[in-house]
């Protein structure tokens, strides 16, 4: 598992940083639609809406993140999320998958 | 006597004082702390917009009316960032100071002038004098959460888009006060809008020329992408403006209180020698009367 691509993930809210980290996989709720990232992707700039974004840890940990209104810039393997909602943010689920 | 009851009631009040600036003093530099942290907190999401920004401003050339407004206007807007509170110092006389002295200036131009006040020291000043104010947000100047960021971004760009005959304005400046350091706060002025959107520096961009500049997919469209994202920097340029005021504001405060304190307690080291002196002569005046008046009695006896 260790040996897989990871990117580096840094969620901030207007307020405060949320999350930051190594992740496996980011799910993000795009403005046209679901979009899944994963390492390596090509850099891109996508604004968000409101939604579920999901994280996949290294060791497998999914994050469920509730996010409204922001936008997401990927490049040289690095993942932003900057949303600005932080009540929302605050209701940060965590669930573990087996 | 009497002069020496009076000089006791000045010092237990002056010390009473005392002891309030000292509070007020404690109160301001654990508020410093929390200031920080909040500045801390809010940088890394200013430090995204600006990166989105910039990677905007490399890719494609940004023709949007937050950065280039069309028409030529005459209307100006103008925010301060005053405090809620006073026992400050001079903090919020000079903010209103420069910001007379930039409304003058603009005057001199030509230009319509619109004055937006922030912090309820400010909006009383310009009250008291029925100066015509296009809007006011008070509370927590001390610690401005991104809200009060929001409500007046939201303001003063819904002025900037207006067209001139509605009412909009062309330009925006921000009056507000830089943090240096502890003792060193500046004021200054800010053109917040039209946005300078100022390109990477060539010099860092010629050194790692392949890592510089990722060509971005912009989803769902670059204009898109811009409207959007252009009001969240000016918001987070604004909070960003909100929190150093308010670190400066803390700050400024502390200072005054610790002059306020060390003036009470010299105060209070000059009265209480007064009393001393006085007490010393009324000592001294009563024994010369008693020996005074033995000496007379022993000459009668004799």
């Amino acid at each position: 598992m260790s040996d897989k691509a990871t990117m580096q993930v840094n969620i901030v809210c207007a307020a405060h940083p949320v999350w930051s980290g190594e992740a496996l996989q980011v799910t993000i709720p795009a403005s046209g639609g679901q979009m899944g990232i994963l390492p390596n992707h090509e850099p891109v700039l996508t604004l968000i809406k409101q939604g579920k974004l999901a994280v996949v840890e290294k060791d497998g940990t999914r994050h469920v993140i509730e996010v409204a209104d922001g936008f997401i810039s990927f490049d040289s393997n690095k993942l932003t999320v900057a949303v600005e909602d932080a009540g929302t943010l605050k209701r940060a689920e965590v669930e573990e998958t087996e | 006597m009497g002069s020496q009851l009076a000089l006791k009631s000045r010092i237990a009040s002056t010390s009473s004082l005392e002891k309030i600036f000292n509070a007020q003093e404690m109160i301001a530099s654990s508020h410093i702390a929390k200031a920080r942290d909040v500045a801390l907190n809010a940088k890394p999401y200013s430090d995204a917009i600006s990166d989105a920004v910039q990677a905007l401003v490399q890719h494609t050339h940004i023709d949007h009316p937050i950065v280039k407004k069309s028409e030529n206007g005459n209307r100006v807007a103008v925010l301060a960032l005053t405090s809620d509170r006073g026992m400050a110092g001079p903090y919020t006389s000079s903010i209103i100071r420069e910001t007379e002295s930039l409304l003058a200036r603009l005057d001199e131009q030509g230009k319509q002038t619109e004055l937006y006040v922030y912090g309820r020291r400010g909006v009383s000043y310009y009250k008291y004098r029925n100066r015509d104010i296009a809007g006011t947000w008070e509370g927590n100047t001390d610690k401005p959460g991104v809200e009060v960021a929001e409500a007046i971004s939201k303001a003063l760009v819904d002025a900037y888009m207006k067209p001139e005959e509605e009412g909009g304005v062309s330009e925006l400046y921000i009056v507000f006060t830089e943090f240096i350091n502890m003792v060193v706060q500046k004021v200054r002025v800010l053109r917040m809008l039209p946005v300078e959107v100022v390109a990477d520096q060539p010099s860092v961009n010629t050194d790692q020329d392949a890592e510089a500049s990722p060509l971005y997919a912009f989803e769902p469209s670059v204009d898109e992408v811009l409207d959007a994202i252009l009001p969240k920097y000016i918001q987070s340029r604004i909070h960003e403006c909100l929190l150093t005021a308010a670190a400066s504001e803390t700050a400024s405060r502390q200072n005054a209180m610790h002059t306020a304190t060390e003036n009470a307690r010299s105060l209070i080291d000059d009265l209480t020698r007064k009393l001393n002196a006085s007490r010393q002569a009324s000592i001294t005046q009563e024994l010369t009367e008693i020996i005074g008046s033995a000496d007379a009695l022993n000459k009668k006896e004799e």
